[in-house]
């Protein structure tokens, strides 16, 4: 039996908890850089104002509906969700946290009334504990589950499905709303006569797989009750690092870009580190602006390493190169990126009989990435990464790390 | 399988504590008497948080409590997981406001008492906007 437990409008509700004027407004939460919506308070829905929306598009709404607009505050969010996580994890045998603000929790099989019980104690608890708002949908597999998470949050109790109620539950629920089917696989199933998760289920397994391969097959057992996406070992291995930020204004200037792509690198490459790994290839690109008057466009450039290297100034050599092989000077671009790729073990290395790997490096990098450890990550950086304008913005209007930072806790009134 | 469920707990996952081995040598015959100490670092945490996820930090403006030792600048230990109690301290909600007060309950009634002659209580009413938002375990007054 899995729970799917989902925080509602997770980031917004980070933000309520903290701030009680919130409460009851229209909120939305923006990213970075972007100025995109990442996240809204039930009131933003309800205005209309959707996800993924650049600010300018809706500046009207937000002058004659007051909607507060917060830099999106990362710190803030991941410390919840450690909380949310750690509240859920007395509740099972074993947690899997899915996402920011989702995890499966695997439960043994009680009666359904065991089971709405159960669902209300977890919403009850990590409510009190955390401030965090959350719905839950209980079923015997994961893409079940998550259909009654749909159904949960709608309704805002938990909702159960059980093995003879499958068929009622999942009727008109979207076949493009099932876990791991998107618009192009719904298009897909519309033309074999499924539109819905009911429909789906009923489907000969023969042209589940024609449509939509091995994937559209374990989706069709799930639904049918049979559990197919045990959590995959292999998920953990990464297969590809990538450090990229959207400008906060446009840059032509060849070392602003640099210094910008530069950080994204050494981002990467500390990453890759982390994890003990070495990459073989790099890919450097950059962007001019989705909407700018000049049509937008991309260019992207690789290199493959002579040696697997998670050095950081080796990756910047390579950088520069990658840089001035696309660059040109005539456009202005909006974004850029750093892709690692291709990776093996720091344990088995292959040398290049021309190329031979600088032991000092290795030592250098551990170094660097023990006085950030210490100090922060700005006190010791590349020439590379210097530049004199900033490529990035202050977030505007970036709520406290309210639980991260002794400076910035909450304040309680002693005045009245 | 039974149907109601049961409370997990589950050990705690944070930094191992190190079980030291007696601190003299063994030795055959008479075991001194210090052997029955073992070493052991006092952690602030684990006298301090009981309830790591539902405990948070808030910082004190004001002097309404300061009958109650809490003055200006404190840090004050909140565990929103405690259900509170009459005449516990409490981080409360009003009027969109957290503010730090003694809780009382009389008579059915709910009161929120300052710790300060100069300030008066508070009844909460029907329709005002009150929440509380957890109760204060400790209150870390710096001395220096």
């Amino acid at each position: 039996m899995y729970a799917l437990v989902d925080c509602n409008n997770f980031f917004a509700s980070c933000e309520i908890v903290f701030n009680p004027k919130l409460r009851k407004i229209p909120l939305v939460i923006l990213s970075s850089n972007d100025g995109c919506v990442i996240a809204r308070s039930k009131e933003a829905k309800v205005l209309g104002i959707p996800m993924c929306a650049p600010l300018f598009t809706f500046e009207n709404l937000i002058k004659t509906h007051n909607v507060v607009t917060l830099s999106a505050n990362f710190s803030l969010y991941s410390d919840m969700s450690a909380r949310v996580m750690a509240t859920l994890a007395s509740f099972s045998f074993f947690t899997e946290i899915y996402s920011i603000d989702e995890a499966f929790l695997h439960l043994e099989d009680y009666k359904e009334e065991a089971l709405l019980s159960l669902a209300a104690s977890i919403q009850k608890k990590v409510l009190q504990d955390t401030g965090v708002p959350v719905s839950i949908g209980i079923a015997e597999t994961k893409t079940l589950a998550k259909i009654a998470a749909h159904k949960a949050k709608k309704s805002g109790d938990p909702f159960v499905i059980t093995k003879d109620k499958i068929d009622e539950s999942i009727k008109n629920f979207p076949a493009q709303d099932i876990w791991g089917i998107g618009k192009n696989s719904a298009e897909k199933l519309k033309t074999i006569g499924v539109h819905d998760a009911l429909t789906f289920k009923y489907k000969e397994e023969a042209l589940i797989k024609k449509h939509l391969t091995v994937m559209g097959l374990r989706i069709l057992h799930e639904l049918n009750g049979k559990s197919c996406l045990e959590t995959n070992p292999d998920s953990d291995e990464t297969k590809s690092i990538l450090s990229s930020r959207t400008f906060a204004s446009d840059i032509s200037d060849f070392s602003l870009l640099k210094s910008a792509l530069a950080q994204f690198c050494h981002l990467a490459s500390k990453k890759l580190r982390q994890k003990k790994l070495l990459a073989s290839f790099i890919t450097l690109f950059i962007q001019t602006n989705r909407f700018a008057e000049k049509p937008y466009e991309s260019f992207t450039a690789k290199l493959k390493l002579p040696i697997p290297t998670s050095s950081t100034s080796t990756l910047l050599v390579a950088v520069e190169k990658l840089l001035r092989s696309i660059y040109k000077k005539e456009l202005s671009y909006k974004r850029g990126g750093i892709l690692l790729t291709d990776f093996s073990s720091e344990d088995l290395i292959q040398q290049d009989l021309l190329h031979k790997a600088n032991p000092k490096e290795k030592a250098l990098n551990t170094a660097i990435d023990k006085v950030h450890g210490k100090y922060g990550s700005r006190t010791l950086v590349f020439a590379a990464e210097l530049s004199k304008n900033k490529w990035h913005k202050t977030p505007l209007n970036k709520s406290k790390a309210y639980t991260t930072s002794w400076d910035e806790l909450p304040i309680v009134k002693a005045k009245h | 399988m039974e149907n109601t469920p049961i409370s997990i707990f589950r050990p705690s996952e944070k930094e191992q504590h190190k079980l030291s081995l007696f601190s003299t040598n063994v030795q055959a015959g008479f075991p001194s008497q210090a052997d029955d100490h073992i070493e052991r670092t006092l952690d602030l945490n684990e006298l301090i948080i009981k309830h790591p996820a539902a405990t948070f930090f808030v910082r004190v403006e004001g002097r309404s409590m300061e009958n109650a030792g809490i003055f200006p600048g404190d840090i004050l230990v909140v565990d929103r997981s405690l259900t509170p109690l009459s005449e516990n301290i409490v981080i409360a909600i009003i009027d969109s406001e957290f503010t730090v007060k003694k809780i009382l309950f009389k008579e059915g009634q709910i009161y929120l008492l300052p710790q300060n002659p100069s300030y008066s209580p508070i009844k909460i009413e029907e329709g005002m906007d009150f929440q509380v938002f957890g109760v204060v375990t400790y209150v870390i007054h710096k001395a220096l």
